[in-house]
């Protein structure tokens, strides 16, 4: 049986990585795209000499750049049958000092480049093939963050637009992960992220593998019958006082 | 206080996406910064997709929009709604602002007609 190919973007590091890691456990052929370089070495580091995770470095910002890496799909393998929309950025400020360009940096990267990338790659998706688009719980509204809820809670909307659009060949649904374990909340004063923690049900913060098995049911089989849904890992945030 | 009526745009492709939410993001910026309370109005066949992933995009970044500035205005009483109508409708700016005028009501999403009784909420 032909293992399953997967693309994740975003994938040097941090939950990226977490997602390929998961992935890779499950038998998946890995794509992992990145603006960093360091990309090529988590390749290697996880797939080994198998050939079964390859990196790429694209900026998908860049219509030039999501080309190639369209053609080096077409070119590598037979079909792709699971994409993570996962790259994405932060710059945060208060809606009075966030200047226009400042909010469309964020909505370029968070909400046009999986925009782009998908609609660029959808003749080499496989029947019965899954789009995963990483948005937030943040989506519901943050303070600071208006490009970033922005971007967040469009990238729900398209999930949901092309969920019906691509039906049957292709299932699309989002993951909204919560305060996970990071470098930016590990940054955090501790008393700042305490406060944040103890708002969580769950009574602690999430783990990048809480996410990244998430995004696994909805790549794989086992959510056959789920498309154009959000399933929000969060630790029950979402829902608390 | 005034109120500012956005009416949105109807992108069709990411490059229109991108400069329909930086003219939305600048009016709402602008209307925050004069004091005015906003209603932003949208087609309600968006908020699920029913017409397009691009319309969709479109009018949940602008209802994200809506949720995030309402929550960093909350306690100094920035008022920011949006309001849903089918395409088709001739709802007036009034009746915008009317139908989001209570006190208190801010950062929701109120959809008026019943296509999408019954379905999930954006």
């Amino acid at each position: 049986m032909t293992a399953r190919v997967a693309l994740i973007t975003g994938g040097a590091r941090g939950l990226g990585l977490s997602i390929a890691q998961v992935l890779a456990e499950r038998g998946y052929t890995l794509l992992l795209v990145d603006r960093d370089e360091a990309v090529y070495a988590t390749a290697t580091g996880l797939g080994g000499d198998s050939g079964g995770v390859t990196g790429c470095v694209a900026d998908l910002t860049v219509s030039d750049d999501v080309e190639r890496l369209v053609e080096f799909v077409r070119g590598s393998f037979d079909g792709l049958d699971v994409l993570v929309n996962n790259a994405g950025i932060t710059r945060d400020a208060r809606l009075g000092k966030m200047e226009p360009e400042v909010f469309s940096s964020v909505i370029d990267v968070n909400l046009l480049a999986p925009l782009r990338l998908t609609f660029a790659l959808d003749s080499s998706f496989r029947d019965g093939s899954s789009i995963v688009n990483m948005t937030s719980r943040a989506a519901l509204g943050n303070f600071g963050q208006t490009n970033y809820v922005a971007s967040k809670s469009g990238l729900i909307g398209f999930t949901r637009g092309l969920a019906l659009q691509w039906s049957p060949r292709t299932r699309v649904n989002a993951v909204a992960p919560g305060l996970v374990d990071s470098a930016m909340s590990r940054a955090m004063p501790e008393d700042v992220l305490g406060g944040l923690v103890a708002k969580i049900p769950a009574g602690r913060i999430g783990e990048p593998e809480d996410v990244a098995r998430a995004v696994a049911f909805l790549a794989g089989d086992e959510s056959s019958y789920i498309t154009g849904q959000v399933l929000t890992v969060c630790g029950g945030r979402s829902i608390s006082a | 206080m005034s109120t500012h009526v956005l009416r949105g745009s109807d992108p069709s492709d990411a490059d229109e996406l991108g400069a329909a939410l930086e003219v939305a993001f600048r009016a709402i910026k602008n209307a925050i910064a004069n004091d005015d309370a906003v209603v932003v109005v949208v087609p309600s066949e968006d908020l699920l997709g029913h017409r397009s992933p691009v319309g969709a995009a479109y009018v949940n970044a602008l209802i994200g929009m809506t949720r995030a500035v309402a929550f960093e205005g909350a306690r100094v009483g920035w008022k920011i709604n949006t309001v849903a109508v089918p395409s088709t409708s001739e709802l007036t700016d009034r009746q915008a602002i009317d139908a989001v005028a209570a006190d208190g009501l801010t950062g929701q999403v109120l959809t008026l007609g019943t296509a999408l009784v019954g379905r999930l909420i954006p």
